[in-house]
This record gives structure tokens, C-alpha cells and sequence, in this order.
């Protein structure tokens, strides 16, 4: 009797480990991905351009240091804008890159927004989204217009502040140092621009947010080019 | 299975609760290796030559694979970059050692884009605006990083090889792939890879 009670309790967990096997296998069998939330993607936009806003203040207030170091401080002021420069050439690999591909890619972003932002709608809110299609598709234009700026803004900040470290090479002396000012002024005035681009960019995308935020979800465009 | 059930029933000389103890395994045994039901299609790898990772039995597993490999190599990279800045640094560090390490590093970042670039046309399969960008993105990502060897190649060419420009090339790049290799976790789930 003992025997038969043991051969039924191994029985059971034997079956109970292929069901857990099996409804395991089932929950991880399946290709998808979290469903992305409305808004989404604008929101990561603009972090990335936040922390490159934030790189790109912290590299030109290095450079305008540089600028006025006097002999006394010039090493510091260096390491500075050295360390401050590597610190924003890998930072904005991130930026960097969602910008290419976006100038690359264009309307496959909006698609990706709309179908961040058309979720499970019932018919009634989808009839009321269609019209508002246009309306985030004008949104999506600003944005790729401002992305365009700030990357044609960005680009000569980056390779000048290259230019002036090869130029001044490890260890700079003071006397090059002050032969580079005007290099030096240069760069300011393009972190300034570069910077410039950054908050309108913000300020659009924004503006794109709360639209995404506000009202009924557009129905989403038929897939052609992904 | 009714089979299974009724041949058991009918076994008299087995007690009860061994039958169907018998007929629970045997119904586990067949889920377990029946055929399973026809899944979406995907094309592997169209034509060209064998995937740089293993192929799972559907396109999720595989581009799982894909995922932890271009993950493990970019991690691997980055590491490789980094002792290279170490070696570098000391002063017995002679131009051929420099330039085995280069290749290598060199050889190691384009086994990296191998796999990556073979993830990225898997997950266009999934036929996502989302996995698509997320994809471009990164490949974009790994076309800047690899600026970061411009430098290093122009001093080489011109013969004037400064070694603040090895430590430079090797600090940038273990931490772009660092960098690279968080948000291509953070873009699995666009990129269709569940975990």
C-alpha cells in the first residue's frame, strides 16, 4: 500500500513539473515587447537632448575657464576642459545617434509615435483621432526641423573642442594656452548656439507632448516602410 | 490519449491509483513532445552567410541569442579596450605591441558589428517601425563610437603615433561600448527581444 501512495506522489510531481515546464515554455515563446505608453518616445527625446543640453553648458563654461586661466591655474583649468570634452563625446553618442537616425529614418519615427499613442481606443475616440492625424504629423515636422538645427549646431562645437585639445596637446603650456583665445571664443559662441538649438528643440518637443497627451489618439497609418 | 486512458482502465491487475498516476505521465509525456502548433515564419538569415549566433527554434529566441551575444561582445570589447589603455601606459609598451593590440581591438569591434548587424535584419522581420529605429539607432551608435579610431589610424599613417591618443582612443571607446551595450539592453523590448 505504502508503495502504491509513493508511486502515486511521484507521479504527481512529475506531472506537476511538466505542466510548470510547459506553461513556462509558453510564457517566454512569444515575440513582442512591452506595450510602449503614450507619449513615450517624446519623452526619451527629450531626456537625451537634456543631458546633452547639460554636457554641452558644462564643456563651453570649461573652455570659456580655459580662456581665463591665468598662469597659476592653467593646468587645472585644462584637465577640466579635457576631462568635460571626453565626458560630452560620450555622452552624445546616445543623442547623437537617435538624431541620425531620425534624419535617417523620418516618417518611420512618426509611425513609431503613433503607434505609442493610438493604443486600444474605443471606436467612437478613434473616429474623433483621425482628424487630429495632420495636426501631430505638423508636430513631427517642427521636430525634425529643430533636430536638424541642433545637430547642424552641435557638430562644429564638437570638432572645434577636438581641434583646440589635438592643437594644445597633453600638458599645455601656458603661452599656448593663451595663443588659443581666440579658438577659445570661437567654441564659446558655438556651445552658445549649439545650446541655443538644444531649448528650442525642447520647447517643441514639449508642446508635441502635451499635444500627444491631450485629446483622442490618432488612428495608426498603415504599415508600408518600417 | 483516450486511448492511453481506456487500455489503462481496462488493465485490472494495476491498482486504481497507479492507472491513472500512469495516465497523468503518459498525458504530460504527449504535451510534452507533440508536435506544437505551426508558428509565425521566419526567414533566417536571407542568403548570405550563417548567422554570427545560434538560431533558436523562432525568430523571439533568436533574437534573444543575438541580443545576449552582441551584449557579451560589446561588454568584451569595452574590457579589451580597457587593459589595452593599461598596457599602454607602461613604459616597456613598444610600437608592435601597439599595433597587435590595435588589430585586435580592432578585430573585436568588427565581430561586434558582424552580430549586431545580423540582429538588425532579423528585427526588421517583426516589420515594426519601432524595432526597425531602435535598430538603426544602434547601429548608429556603433558607427560613432567607431570614430574614436580616427585619430589613432591618422597618427599612424603620418608615422608620429602619440601615446596620449592610445590612452584617449581606449578610454572613449570602453566607455562608449559600455554605454552602447546598457541602452541595447534598454531597446531590447523595441527591438522585439523579450527576456
Amino acid at each position: 500500500m505504502n508503495c502504491v501512495i509513493q508511486i502515486r506522489r511521484t507521479c504527481f510531481f512529475l506531472a506537476l513539473s511538466f505542466c510548470v515546464w510547459l506553461t513556462a515554455g509558453c510564457a517566454t515563446s512569444e515575440t513582442g515587447s512591452r506595450a510602449p505608453r503614450r507619449g513615450d518616445g517624446l519623452r526619451e527625446f527629450q531626456r537625451l537632448v537634456l543631458d546633452l543640453r547639460k554636457d554641452v553648458t558644462s564643456t563651453r563654461q570649461a573652455v570659456e575657464a580655459l580662456a581665463a586661466a591665468t598662469q597659476k591655474n592653467s593646468a587645472a583649468a585644462y584637465a577640466r576642459f579635457d576631462e568635460s570634452l571626453q565626458r560630452l563625446e560620450v555622452v552624445s553618442i546616445k543623442a547623437r545617434a537617435r538624431v541620425e537616425a531620425m534624419e535617417k529614418r523620418g516618417d518611420a519615427y512618426f509611425e513609431e509615435w503613433t503607434e505609442e499613442i493610438s493604443g486600444a481606443t474605443d471606436d467612437e475616440s478613434r473616429r474623433a483621432a483621425k482628424g487630429r492625424f495632420a495636426e501631430l504629423h505638423r508636430h513631427f515636422e517642427v521636430i525634425l526641423k529643430d533636430t536638424a538645427q541642433v545637430r547642424q549646431a552641435f557638430r562644429p562645437f564638437l570638432e572645434e573642442s577636438r581641434r583646440l585639445r589635438t592643437t594644445l596637446g597633453p600638458e599645455p603650456r601656458f603661452e599656448a594656452i593663451e595663443q588659443a583665445r581666440p579658438m577659445c571664443a570661437q567654441i564659446v559662441s558655438e556651445g552658445q548656439q549649439s545650446g541655443a538649438a538644444m531649448d528650442e528643440l525642447l520647447k517643441t518637443l514639449k508642446v508635441a507632448e502635451a499635444a500627444v497627451m491631450a485629446g483622442p489618439a490618432p488612428l495608426p497609418k498603415p504599415r508600408g516602410k518600417s | 490519449m483516450n486511448c492511453f486512458m481506456s487500455v489503462l482502465h481496462y488493465d485490472s491487475d494495476l491498482p486504481r491509483g497507479r492507472v491513472t498516476g500512469l495516465a497523468i505521465v503518459l498525458a504530460a509525456w504527449w504535451l510534452a513532445f507533440a508536435p506544437a502548433p505551426a508558428k509565425a515564419q521566419f526567414a533566417p538569415w536571407a542568403g548570405g552567410p550563417p548567422l554570427p549566433f545560434l538560431q533558436g527554434p523562432d525568430l523571439a529566441s533568436t533574437l534573444r541569442n543575438g541580443a545576449q551575444m552582441a551584449s557579451d561582445q560589446s561588454r568584451l570589447t569595452a574590457q579589451f579596450s580597457k587593459d589595452m589603455g593599461r598596457r599602454a601606459r607602461s613604459a616597456g609598451y613598444l610600437m608592435q605591441n601597439l599595433w597587435t593590440d590595435y588589430q585586435n581591438l580592432e578585430i573585436h569591434f568588427q565581430n561586434l558589428r558582424t552580430t549586431f548587424n545580423a540582429l538588425g535584419e532579423l528585427a526588421l522581420q517583426l516589420q515594426s517601425p519601432r524595432a526597425a529605429n531602435a535598430a538603426a539607432e544602434l547601429q548608429a551608435g556603433l558607427n560613432i563610437i567607431s570614430e574614436a579610431f580616427v585619430p589613432v589610424q591618422q597618427e599612424m599613417q603620418a608615422g608620429a603615433l602619440n601615446r596620449d591618443t592610445v590612452l584617449r582612443m581606449c578610454q572613449v571607446t570602453n566607455e562608449a561600448l559600455l554605454e552602447w551595450q546598457k541602452e541595447l539592453k534598454k531597446c531590447s523590448s523595441r527591438l522585439g527581444v523579450i527576456r
